[in-house]
């Protein structure tokens, strides 16, 4: 029994059961705060109406999150997932999928336009790559190093560990679909190289 | 203007030398009395050293007041510094008159309106801020005037919602709507959002009903702020407008395929309330991929509430069950069901439960076997477990009904481990093992049923056996932090924490684990307070306030006004932290043991500020105390459809109530989500800490550290004002909540220092005989309770040591050392009181002086005996013997086929750090 309700800031001091999750990362304040500020419409909640049986009252627990924004130029102009994250408690149950979609219903039209979402996501985090892929994105580029602390890569230091891969899914705008690319998996670049502004 | 000299006197006030820092005002007002800012230094001094709050503001004040001081004034570093001045002496509320008066002068000076807007947002001062921005709106022009008007609008609606003076509250949002009719036509929705908002302040609800349902008929349902659609909602709730609900939740709901629960409840209540009996026809036509959808199945029970249909309940139930009865929420979706009492609870889980899924299962020989098995069953076995609590709770908490429970429980989880997890290892790489569940109802359970340390040390056993396999798992980690804590084995709960990398905000929410009482429990600085606790203290080091202001900044910036309120809450709910001044005050006790040997002078500095203290320790409005963001909830009682259409999960009043009282947001729930959950958690006062403190505790505590500074004089300025607030807390707080919120011995402290003050008093007042002899008999009852309890702390009384012990040990030395100090100061204070000439130096003589010798004795013979060593020999001795039963005969950890070699070895470093406490206690 899931809805889709705006985050605020308020709400950071109920996360932890979303938030100890050992792979969802815990942002200084100010990241969040970035976030609210810029992007008040793509920061939003998954919250779930639950009993307690002990004061007999109805409350809510936060089931998880979307942190989005957007960003680029021209052909460029995209919605970035930045974060999403659901309560262990409440997984297998399709909310980071629902999550997902509301960004790209939120973003595809009008005030944002966007010609595509995009996404970077560990080689190794097999669940979300299957998850993303379900949600038809595709890898459109390796990115080298992107969770390494190596201040001189090169491209050849391919490292599952370290690199990430960068997904993307047009939208409707991209008619041509310009904006993905089959063979991405294959296209490696250096985290610097990415950069949209 | 001698700039270095202006910063060494800041230097000097800040490493707490106040000599130098009185040197240097001195100094530079010789060389030029007529400085403002030299006297406004003088005036910070009085604020900061003398903590004369009156005289401060009063000559503040007065260079205010005159017009020849405004050149001087308008220079950002002396205004910043008067500010300051009225801020910090609790009136906050002038700041707004000395820029108006500023402003009188040069009314088009916009740098100073713009100094004023940023400095009422720094300082989260609401009231001025509205004024700022009023004033910045009057002064821009062309294109920055949409803008402008749009924040002073909003404004107007922050300062309403903030507001306690009726005709402001009226007034503001009118204010509020006239400017923004200057700016018509408001352009997007969260300018829109304004309008909406001042409306509802005014009372105009039919108003913001049609704003909002003109942009709904205009734009497409997926291009509208959600905050506008939701409000929407709650408006036509309020109005009684279930027509208009209907249409609306109709459209999205199934032509926008918006799948919401929000929409869904909306979408029934309004239903019921027209008596549309299409309702269950619309839901048995949905389509089939709606028909099965979580949301969905679970309005369908709600319709068979709200019809009082037993029928349908059952059907729709059952019928959820076959779908999402193999997920994990299947609890925590129907526990509000099955403990309605108008759910055949026998039926679900004699019936459907065990007869259908148990049976379907084909359990009994399904349990014996070597099957694969798959994350669903996995699921299903541990959900039908919980809900077979919940059919026999009464007899599972008895002592065998727990035992029978506790071992279904572990064949279950055997079955899980066996034929999923094996299997399945790969998966804890990325997931959690819900099979983990079934050993943390156990422990619920089994500690709720039978609490003993020997149970204690169990549980930590098979936690840590948990660990070994699935080692990220949050909730089995909180779990044994309390365990730890209980045992007193901080610095295990401390690699515990570090290993669930807690930072940022969780620091605030969570640092408790750490810090309750660890003054009375852990004062170890080494491996503790110096390499956990200081670090985590970090988190509230002011520097990151500017930034957060930034973007607090930026939210008007950006016209992201719908974030702006909860912004606010925000930040103030941190500035007012609990957690933070708890902790803070537990430095200052670890201070007090060392008399004064430990300083944390540096944390004082940015956190534990003096007058923040005072304010927050003495502001009427927290006498009554205020809890915050901690089970906050939507009190809907007893009713099925719940709604939360703002969005906010912390549903508090308005923000201005945390200004000046602590704001509580520890989070104590989350571990409670899994396993049995809630039901189970009166098992929190057994195992915690001690007693949850609470908001007076607080108080009190921070007022007795801040009483002992310098003796009361009881001649109701400075500190006898702070005795005032002391004894408010006191006398207005039952008994009842005192002794929810402290230990025995804290209470007996508290008690103490209360009596003992109250005499001093008594004596200046010359009270009657007979009064000071009361107070004097209480005093003496008091110190012979401490002495006859410390007395107790002996190998015949304490077995295995936990906290308790501990702490019982470390406050009555820490009690005995404050209090000789203190009264040493009183003596020479009051030289006429304490002199053996006063007619009422034998009952001194007798209740006080000779009880603290008594006490001194107590504590020397308890070194003399060796009672410390003598405990740690027989802690030793228990453990030993403990760990040789469980290694051998314990049958859950048989069962759980935990090795003797694991046990061993939890008891081998449960052993070691013991030895770190009776090192510790020893050091005390
Ligand atoms: C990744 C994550 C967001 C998935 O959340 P979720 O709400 O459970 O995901 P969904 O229910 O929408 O899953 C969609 C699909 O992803 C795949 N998937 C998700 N979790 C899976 C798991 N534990 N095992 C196998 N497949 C899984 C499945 O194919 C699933 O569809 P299905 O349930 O119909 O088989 C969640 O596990 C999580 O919060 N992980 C930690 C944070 C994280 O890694 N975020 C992504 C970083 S970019």
């Amino acid at each position: 029994m899931t809805s889709i309700v705006p985050f605020q800031a308020t709400d950071l001091f109920r996360l932890n059961p979303v938030n100890l999750d050992v792979f969802t990362e815990n942002f200084p304040l100010t990241f969040y705060f970035q976030y609210l500020s810029e992007w008040p419409t793509l920061f939003y909640k998954s919250i779930e109406p639950t009993y307690n049986v002990e004061l007999l009252t109805n409350e809510f627990v936060c089931s998880g999150y979307m942190m989005g924004k957007t960003e680029g130029r021209k052909m460029d102009w995209h919605a970035h997932i930045t974060a999403v994250t659901v309560n262990p408690a409440y997984r297998r149950l399709g909310l980071a999928s629902l999550l997902c979609v509301q960004l790209e219903e939120l973003t595809k039209s009008d005030p944002y336009n966007v010609y595509f979402v995009d996404l970077f996501v560990k080689v190794t985090n097999k669940l979300a790559l299957v998850l993303y892929e379900k949600l038809g994105y595709s890898v459109y580029r390796r990115v080298v190093g992107y969770y390494g602390s190596n201040p001189n890569p090169s491209v050849k230091d391919v490292d599952d560990d370290t690199d990430a891969y960068d997904m993307r899914k047009a939208m409707m705008r991209d008619t041509k679909k310009q904006s993905v690319r089959a063979n991405g998996r294959d296209v490696r670049v250096l985290p610097h190289e990415i950069n949209f502004d | 203007m001698s700039t270095t000299k202006i910063s060494s006197f800041f230097h000097a006030l800040d490493s707490e030398n106040p000599k130098v820092a009185k040197e240097t005002v001195n100094k530079l007002l010789k060389k030029n009395p007529s400085s403002i800012h030299y006297q406004l230094l003088e005036c910070y001094y009085k604020l900061k050293i003398d903590h004369n709050y009156q005289e401060a503001y009063d000559k503040s004040l007065d260079l205010v007041t005159n017009p020849a001081n405004y050149n001087q004034l308008a220079d950002t570093q002396v205004l910043t510094l008067l500010l300051d001045i009225f801020n910090q002496s609790n009136h906050a509320n002038d700041v707004s008159k000395i820029f108006e008066l500023l402003l009188k002068k040069q009314p088009f000076n916009t740098s100073l309106i713009n100094y004023w807007f940023h400095y009422s947002l720094t300082n989260l001062n609401i009231p001025s801020l509205q004024k700022a921005s009023f004033h910045l709106q009057k002064v821009t022009s062309n294109d920055e005037k949409h803008h402008a008007s749009l924040a002073a609008a909003y404004n107007f609606y922050l300062a309403t919602i903030n507001n306690h003076n009726v005709m402001e509250k009226n007034l503001f949002p009118q204010l509020g709507l006239k400017l923004l009719n200057t700016v018509e036509p408001l352009k997007s929705d969260q300018e829109i959002f304004i309008k909406v908002k001042l409306l509802i302040a005014c009372n105009q609800v039919d108003q913001a009903i049609e704003v909002i349902a003109k942009l709904i008929d205009t734009k497409k349902f997926n291009e509208i702020d959600i905050t506008l659609v939701l409000i929407y909602l709650e408006l036509l709730h309020q109005t009684n407008n279930y027509q208009k609900i209907h249409d609306f939740t109709n459209h999205v709901l199934f032509d926008q395929k918006f799948n919401d629960f929000n929409f869904w409840n909306y979408w029934l209540l309004a239903a019921s309330k027209l008596g549309n009996q299409e309702v269950l026809k619309s839901m048995e036509n949905l389509p089939s991929e709606l028909k099965t959808s979580r949301n969905v199945l679970l309005t369908y029970i709600n319709c068979g509430f709200l019809f009082k249909d037993d029928e349908l309940i059952k059907k729709s139930v059952a019928q959820y069950y076959e779908y999402y009865g193999n997920k994990k929420c299947a609890y925590s979706d129907l526990i509000k069901y099955v403990k309605n009492p108008a759910f055949d609870t026998q039926w679900f889980i004699n019936d459907l439960l065990l007869g259908k899924y148990y049976k379907d299962l084909g359990l009994d020989t399904k349990l014996s076997q070597k099957t694969k098995s798959t994350i669903q069953e996995v699921t299903m076995l541990v959900n039908l477990q919980k809900f077979k609590f919940l059919q026999n709770e009464p007899h599972l908490l008895s002592g065998t009904g727990s035992k029978e429970y506790i071992a279904e429980n572990i064949k279950i989880f055997n079955y899980c481990y066996d034929n999923y997890l094996v299997h399945n290892k790969d998966l804890l790489k990325t997931d959690y093992f819900i099979g983990n569940e079934l050993l943390i109802m156990n422990l619920q359970v089994e500690l709720s049923a039978n609490f003993s340390k020997q149970s204690v040390i169990r549980q930590v056993i098979i936690l840590r056996y948990v660990l070994s396999f699935s080692p990220e798992d949050f909730i089995v980690k909180l779990w044994l932090m309390k365990l730890y804590n209980y045992l007193n084995l901080a610095t295990l709960t401390a690699e515990t924490f570090n290993s669930l990398s807690i930072k940022n905000v969780q620091i605030d929410t969570l640092n408790h684990y750490l810090s309750t009482r660890m003054a009375s429990t852990f004062p170890d600085m080494d491996k503790y307070i110096n390499s956990v606790i200081l670090k985590n203290l970090k988190f509230y080091d002011d520097s990151q306030h500017d930034y957060l202001i930034h973007f607090l900044n930026n939210c008007y910036t950006n016209e992201s006004f719908t974030k702006i309120e909860k912004y606010f809450e925000f930040m103030k709910k941190l500035a007012a932290s609990y957690e933070k001044f708890y902790s803070f005050a537990e430095l200052m006790e670890i201070e007090e043991l060392t008399s004064g040997r430990t300083k944390f002078a540096d944390q004082k500095k940015s956190n534990y500020d003096y007058s923040n203290l005072i304010k927050l320790n003495t502001n009427n409005n927290i006498i009554q105390g205020k809890k915050a963001s901690t089970n906050d909830h939507d009190h809907v009682h007893d009713s099925i459809l719940s709604f939360n259409t703002t969005g906010e999960i912390c549903n508090n009043s308005s923000p201005t109530d945390y200004q000046w009282s602590y704001s509580d947001n520890r989070d104590f729930t989350t571990e409670w989500n899994a396993g049995i959950g809630h039901i189970l958690r009166s098992l929190d006062t057994k195992l915690s800490v001690g007693p949850r403190t609470g908001d007076q505790y607080l108080k009190l505590k921070n007022l007795r550290h801040l009483l002992l500074k310098s003796p009361i004089d009881f001649d109701g300025k400075g500190n006898s004002k702070l005795f005032d607030s002391f004894e408010k807390i006191l006398v207005e707080t039952s008994q009842e909540l005192l002794d929810k919120q402290f230990t025995e011995v804290e209470r007996l402290e508290i008690d103490l220092y209360y009596n003992f003050w109250k005499l001093v008093r008594s004596l200046l007042s010359n009270d009657k005989k007979e009064i000071i002899d009361q107070q004097l008999a209480a005093i003496s009852t008091i110190f012979a309770t401490i002495i006859g309890e410390f007395g107790k702390i002996t190998a015949a009384y304490v077995d295995v040591v936990n906290w308790e012990v501990a702490h019982k040990y470390i406050t009555t030395i820490r009690l005995y050392k404050s209090f000789n100090k203190s009264f040493k100061a009183y003596k020479q204070h009051f030289p006429r009181l304490f002199n053996k000439n006063h007619p009422q130096y034998q009952g001194m003589s007798t209740h006080v002086i000779d009880h603290l010798s008594e006490l001194q004795k107590s504590i020397q013979d308890s070194h003399n005996d060796n009672r410390l060593k003598q405990i740690s020999v027989k802690n030793k001795t228990m453990l030993n013997g403990l760990a040789s039963t469980m290694i051998t005969e314990d049958e859950q950890l048989k069962k759980l086929n935990i090795d003797g070699n694991f046990t061993k070895e939890v008891f081998k470093v449960v052993e070691a750090r013991y030895e770190t406490i009776f090192q510790l206690l020893n050091r005390v």
